[in-house]
């Protein structure tokens, strides 16, 4: 199965509006099922750029790096999850939308993806 | 032409589009008219077609501060100033709900600002002076409490400033090592990347950044606009339950760090 075709249903998910694949080095879209208004490479660039941040903080209290990371604002949500082979799974919401289903269905993902 | 016929003309206006920003006038007209059941709708709306507008979200202040609704003034104003933290006319707002709760040191720092920002203002000195008048007839009251002292707390809670520099708390390592310094500056970091993210993707201000792994949970808040918070629970921790006790203890940190100011 194709990476686009494995986002299809994070994707799909009430309130979502886009899931991408991205290379976590460069931050570069690999594969995206984005609705059009998305602006897929700037969601990419800021999730991988997040997501090292994030993972900072945990290395400086001898954490590993996060299985989710979530940025919450008042109109929508930016969730990302590591996987294997310097990937990472992205998924961009609206305010609303169900983020126990999006959590599930990238955390799901991560295991089959790399 | 009358402010009546104003108001008509701009309802029509929006009507039409509704991502007009002639909501901004038809708002504040309907304010001064004291029609505030029909100003609030409008600020609102505004609000939700343009979130990262300091304008919009000082009108939506000033509305809930003309109903009587202090503490929604209160967060519409210093959202204000999370996107326009020279924005005169929110610390003026900050300083009328600081005045009306009693607070007259707290009103008197806003009022200091606001002139600083806005020096021709008219009439503003006289207001700060009678403010600084008041302030100095009533004795300041001792600093509450932090609401990181408690015992549940130690370790796992850690105030720092948006540059990272320690205000509160602490947290410790995985070894039991306190790591305040090292954590405050990679929260400063990420709290800058989050803005920005939330600001090119239109995502509204930023309110939650949820942490999840196998060994931890981390919590990360801003009580104030120049502040960050994190909070540490096990990766046991339901995540829920730590967020809550995150929003509760931003929540307290806001008001203490207010007070102390």
């Amino acid at each position: 199965m194709i990476l686009r075709e494995m986002l299809e249903p994070a994707a799909q998910a009430a309130g979502v509006l886009g899931a991408l694949v991205v290379s976590r080095d460069d931050g570069l879209v690999v594969a995206g099922a984005l609705q059009p208004k998305v602006n897929g490479p700037a969601v990419a660039a800021l999730a991988a750029s997040l997501a090292r941040r994030a993972q900072g903080l945990t290395e400086v209290l001898g954490q590993p790096e996060p299985l989710l990371m979530e940025l919450a604002g008042n109109e929508g949500t930016l969730l990302a999850v590591p996987a294997r082979a310097g990937l990472l799974l992205v998924a961009i919401t609206a305010r609303g939308a169900d983020l126990a289903a999006v959590r599930r269905q990238l955390l799901g993902l991560a295991e089959r993806v790399g | 032409m009358s402010a009546g016929s104003d108001i008509a003309a701009m309802t029509v206006q929006l009507d039409r589009d509704p991502s007009s920003l002639v909501f901004l006038s038809l708002g504040e007209a309907l304010r001064r008219k004291g029609d505030l059941a029909a100003a609030l709708p409008i600020a609102e709306s505004g609000v939700a077609w343009y979130p990262e507008m300091a304008g919009a979200w000082d009108l939506l202040a000033r509305v809930r501060s003309d109903r009587g609704e202090g503490d929604l003034a209160f967060e519409a104003w210093t959202t204000v100033l999370r996107f326009d933290p020279e924005h005169a006319g929110a610390h003026k707002g900050l300083a009328f709900l600081a005045y009306r709760a009693g607070e007259w040191d707290r009103s008197y720092r806003y009022l200091r600002q606001a002139l600083e920002l806005s020096p021709a203002d008219p009439g503003l000195q006289s207001v700060l002076d009678r403010v600084r008048e008041e302030a100095a007839h009533h004795a300041s009251v001792p600093a509450p409490p932090s609401p990181l002292s408690p015992l549940e707390l130690r370790g796992r809670a850690l105030l720092v400033d948006l540059r990272g520099r320690l205000l509160e708390g602490c947290v410790d390592d995985t070894s039991g090592r306190p790591a305040p310094e090292e954590a405050g500056a990679a929260l400063a970091g990420l709290s800058r990347d989050a803005e920005r993210a939330v600001r090119l993707l239109g995502l509204g201000p930023w309110r939650r950044i949820s942490l999840v792994g196998d060994s931890a949970n981390l919590e990360i808040r801003s009580p104030t606009i120049d502040s960050l918070l994190l909070i540490t629970g096990p990766g046991t921790t339901e995540t829920k339950s730590l967020a809550g006790e995150a929003d509760r203890v931003a929540s307290g940190l806001g008001r203490w760090l207010e007070a102390l100011r």
